[in-house]
């Protein structure tokens, strides 16, 4: 009898790996990061450069700043670049309805499941690995003890395996690609109490408490540590958490093969719509302000499909989009009001970045599906082949887009009225009974006096919306998946709001608007760059005036008037090329003539 | 060039002069990267006319009619439809064609009516005769008690109707289908085959892509088979099996005859050979020299008693194979 010995080959890790070889993207994705890595470090080096005079003798002992600047970037592109890489591993198998093909091979369950987080690890790994010679460098300057070298090599790995071995859970449980990595950054957010909890606990018992500062990211994490025990607690504390993900994704990846592709946000809309169903049934009565009559449609088909069958573009679930983001922020704004004056601010602040976030995030979700949902419901051709011209295709399109992007511009608006009131020392709210009146007349009368704060932000909320949509519906019509094309929008926009800020302001975070200020040509610069400087300086100078009306006049009017070039430009250059980005014939009179179909990413 | 090359052959009857074919495809060529799609492909159909297209997956039927329905800008040649240049005028183009393509497109959250009623619109049908011509295609497709039912509910023989419904709606001159019968069940593809029937009555003129062959045989009246994005042959069904030189096979039973009768038959003009079987004889009949009728004509003349003379339907296959070689794409 033959005896058989285990083989040791890892077929399903090896396809990916040639997958992913044979991907022109692999390789022009990491020459973009280490360029970008290699850039920003090079500035670090700069500013070392520059801080230690003519005498090269004070660059020793310098290397600090440079190791925690290539680590703190390497942390922020495994946060960006991992879940993205790591969220289709299973999804894309069930997308593409071969997850069962896999299961029935002799490969079991977790090696399906180990061999696909390995194929996204090892893409990962060598990301990092790319700083490996900037570590050496900035070490060779001195100031990094060897401990803390290996400490920032141990946690960027362990927050890579935690990182995928979450995405990879997601991807298991989710039956679409989007979900997966919706779901990954909001169980990350969720998990990041219990990495706190168990951080203390373990501190605590170990007596490894931190001596340094933490790092504005990772409160719980220290990404380098020159303590052996602390270094141990950090790998325990996600190391923990890798191996329950590993597990539950194992348990997932059979029971959920077949899961139906759900739309999470439809999802979680129908759930809320339930509340508010007993919530109007309960306080009215069962009152109807605005009943959603679907009618035949008119002259514009792709409009009225948009705004009255798909049922997040229908006017009843704008409504609820509203209702969802507007309460909960009011009552924020609200409770803080009686607060000190930065203190109120500050919240207001941070409400307005995370409305931001959302919005955008909202707007890129709706955007991106309008062209590859056709796509993926096999109708594009159908729409091509009518009468109907692509640029009333793409603007009819479009059109439910705008409709979202009113919506959302009443959560903006809200909190520019609440922050301007804030700044005037909120007047009216010790006026009793009668603040209900005075309040909001107050808060309207406080417009005037912060006029360049409110044109700053009524313009952003104008410029920028428009352009992220037409950048996110343009990437939709060049992509096949609403997946790849979210992603793409995402890093792309995320990449844009933050890297600039970055290569600009070569400084910790927290004085990043301090350090722009006081540098009138980078920040002009940076603005340029970067559309997210101008609400940074909006939010810290507008109310304060520390640059003055004019300047900051100045400022407003330069950036919005770049940006809304930018914006008309674009909507401009894709209508005119909307034949051609569609993959369809041209007529001789329009301004291509017969032109080839674009290329699909 | 050899006569028993299948790529000498030649379309036959050309579409007369004066006549505007309502397709006109010259020497069509379509790159996919370096995928050479389709390689010099040409094609005349006239008004009226059902043609069937035929050939292995990825021979290049979807790409033709699709080059046809405007959706492919990067290709060589000239492709017309009733005389206006698909590159130069697609506008004009797509108001004059009907195209249903492979698969069915589904807008999961619509029914019927406003399937019907949203393709009407893109079609810009004026509103006021919207619900008339939708209650005609609907009773042409006989899917009226389907109005208001979720297109995705719909089985899948309901959806090519509904398919059919929807591209009739503007009344096109000429229809695009590329594998309206693709997945369906006998059933369903009879209901798809007699509706296509009702519609060359009616003076359509159809352009079918299948690879099933015997699907085409009944119902279209010129046949183009492409392999590897060349038109291996074209003509009606009887051309291609004369040009084939295919041999068609008749089923003979004869009563009171001797063995020196199939010596004789074997010398009638045209038959090939016979084979003896226990109940019947397999006469061989090459149809370009003798046709079924002479056949039958001969036997009489030798007096025989015809107990069953029956001539084997045409072997839409073998003529296939042939063509092709067996090969695919």
């Amino acid at each position: 009898m033959i005896r058989r010995w285990p083989q040791l080959g890892l077929p399903l890790l090896t396809k990916e790996l040639i997958e992913q070889a044979a991907q022109r993207r692999t390789y022009f994705v990491r020459l973009l990061y280490a360029s970008l890595l290699f850039l920003l470090a090079y500035l670090e080096f700069e500013r070392i450069l520059a801080a230690s005079g003519s005498n090269t003798l004070a660059m020793l002992g310098k290397g600090t700043d440079m190791f925690h600047q290539v680590i703190n970037l390497q942390f922020l592109g495994i946060l960006l670049f991992l879940p993205s890489l790591a969220c289709g591993a299973i999804t894309a198998e069930k997308e593409r309805d071969s997850l069962t093909m896999l299961l029935v091979t002799r490969l079991g369950p977790f090696t399906i499941l180990f061999e696909k987080l390995l194929g996204r690890l090892v893409p990962m790994f060598t990301f990092l690995l790319l700083s490996l010679p900037l570590l050496a460098f900035a070490y060779s300057l001195g100031g990094v003890s060897t401990l803390e070298l290996v400490s920032g090599i141990v946690m960027l790995t362990m927050i890579c395996i935690y990182i995928g071995s979450l995405a990879v859970m997601c991807s298991s449980w989710c039956g679409s690609t989007v979900s997966a990595f919706v779901s990954t950054y909001a169980i990350g957010l969720l998990s990041y109490p219990f990495l706190v909890l168990g951080s203390m606990l373990l501190d605590a018992r170990f007596n490894t408490l931190a001596t340094g500062s933490f790092y504005y990211a990772v409160a719980p994490i220290e990404l380098t540590t020159d303590s052996l025990g602390k270094l141990w607690v950090q790998v325990t504390v996600l190391g923990v958490p890798c191996l329950l993900f590993i597990v539950l994704g194992r348990l997932f990846l059979v029971r959920r093969a077949h899961v139906i592709r759900r739309n999470l946000v439809l999802t979680l809309f129908r759930r809320l719509d339930h509340f508010f169903f007993w919530l109007n049934e309960f306080t009215t009565g069962g009152v109807v302000l605005v009943r959603d009559d679907v009618q035949l449609p008119d002259d514009q088909p792709i409009t009225w499909r948009e705004t009255q069958k798909k049922t997040l573009g229908t006017t009843r679930y704008l409504i609820r989009v509203l209702v969802s983001i507007e309460t909960p922020l009011f009552l924020v704004l609200a409770a803080v009001a009686g607060m000190a004056y930065q203190a109120r601010l500050g919240v207001a602040a941070e409400a307005l970045y995370v409305v931001w976030a959302l919005a955008v995030l909202l707007i890129a979700v709706q955007a991106t599906s309008l062209v590859t949902g056709e796509r993926s419901h096999q109708t594009i051709d159908l729409l091509l082949a009518s009468p109907m011209t692509s640029r009333e295709i793409i603007l009819q399109k479009h059109y439910s887009v705008r409709r979202l992007m009113y919506v959302l511009g009443v959560p903006l608006g809200t909190i520019f009225l609440f922050e301007s009131w804030f700044a005037n020392g909120t007047p009216g709210l010790e006026d009793g009974p009668t603040a209900v009146l005075t309040v909001p007349l107050a808060a309207l009368a406080s417009t005037f006096f912060h006029f360049d704060y409110i044109l700053c932000s009524v313009l952003s909320v104008l410029v920028y919306l428009p352009l992220c949509s037409w950048i996110a519906l343009l990437i939709g019509i060049k992509s096949r998946s609403q997946a790849r094309a979210l992603l793409v929008t995402l890093l792309l926009l995320v990449g844009w709001a933050f890297l600039p800020v970055l290569v600009f302001v070569n400084d910790q975070p927290e004085t990043i608007v301090e350090s722009l200020l006081s540098r009138p040509p980078v920040a002009v610069a940076a603005c340029l760059c970067s559309p997210s400087v101008i609400i940074l300086i909006n939010e810290t100078d507008g109310l304060n005036n520390v640059m003055g009306t004019n300047d900051h006049l100045a400022f407003t009017l330069i950036n919005f008037a770049v940006y809304g070039l930018g914006w008309w430009g674009l909507r401009r250059w894709c209508l005119a090329h909307s034949n051609q980005l569609l993959g369809r014939i041209a007529d001789d009179d329009s301004d291509l003539g017969s032109q080839p179909a674009g290329d699909v990413l | 060039m050899p006569p028993d090359d299948p790529t000498s052959l030649k379309p036959t009857d050309p579409v007369p002069a004066d006549v505007v074919p309502v397709v006109s495809i010259e020497n069509l060529h379509v790159h996919y990267g370096a995928i050479h799609a389709v390689r010099g492909i040409s094609i005349e159909i006239p008004p009226g006319e059902v043609y069937g297209f035929i050939g292995p997956n990825g021979a290049g039927k979807s790409t033709t009619i699709k080059v046809l329905a405007t959706l492919i800008g990067h290709f060589t040649g000239t492709a017309k439809i009733n005389g206006i240049d698909v590159a130069r005028r697609p506008q004009e183009v797509r108001e004059q064609i009907g195209y249903m393509p492979d698969f069915f497109g589904v807008y999961e959250d619509l029914n019927v009516r406003e399937y019907l009623h949203f393709f009407a619109a893109a079609y810009r049908i004026p509103r006021k005769q919207r619900k008339t011509v939708i209650d005609d295609v609907l009773e042409l497709t006989d899917l009226t008690h389907k109005i208001g039912d979720q297109v995705d509910s719909l089985s899948r023989g309901m959806k090519q109707r509904l398919a059919l419904a929807r591209v009739l709606l503007h009344d096109p001159q000429l229809l695009l289908l590329d594998e309206p019968a693709s997945g369906l069940d006998p059933r369903a593809r009879i209901e798809v085959r007699e509706l296509l029937k009702a519609l060359t009555e009616m003076g359509k003129t159809i352009l079918i892509s299948s690879h099933i062959l015997h699907e085409l045989a009944h119902l279209c009246t010129r046949i183009g088979i492409i392999e590897t994005g060349e038109m291996v042959a074209q003509g009606s069904l009887q051309e291609i099996y004369r040009q084939l030189q295919l041999m068609r096979i008749v089923h003979v039973q004869l009563t009171g005859s001797d063995d020196g009768v199939v010596d004789q038959i074997r010398k009638i003009k045209g038959v090939a050979d016979v084979e003896q079987h226990v109940d019947r004889l397999a006469i061989q009949l090459l149809e370009d020299h003798a046709a079924v009728e002479d056949l039958h004509e001969a036997l009489v003349n030798l007096g025989v008693k015809i107990h069953m003379f029956q001539p084997e339907a045409m072997d839409m296959e073998t003529a296939f194979m042939k063509l092709t070689e067996g090969k695919t794409a």
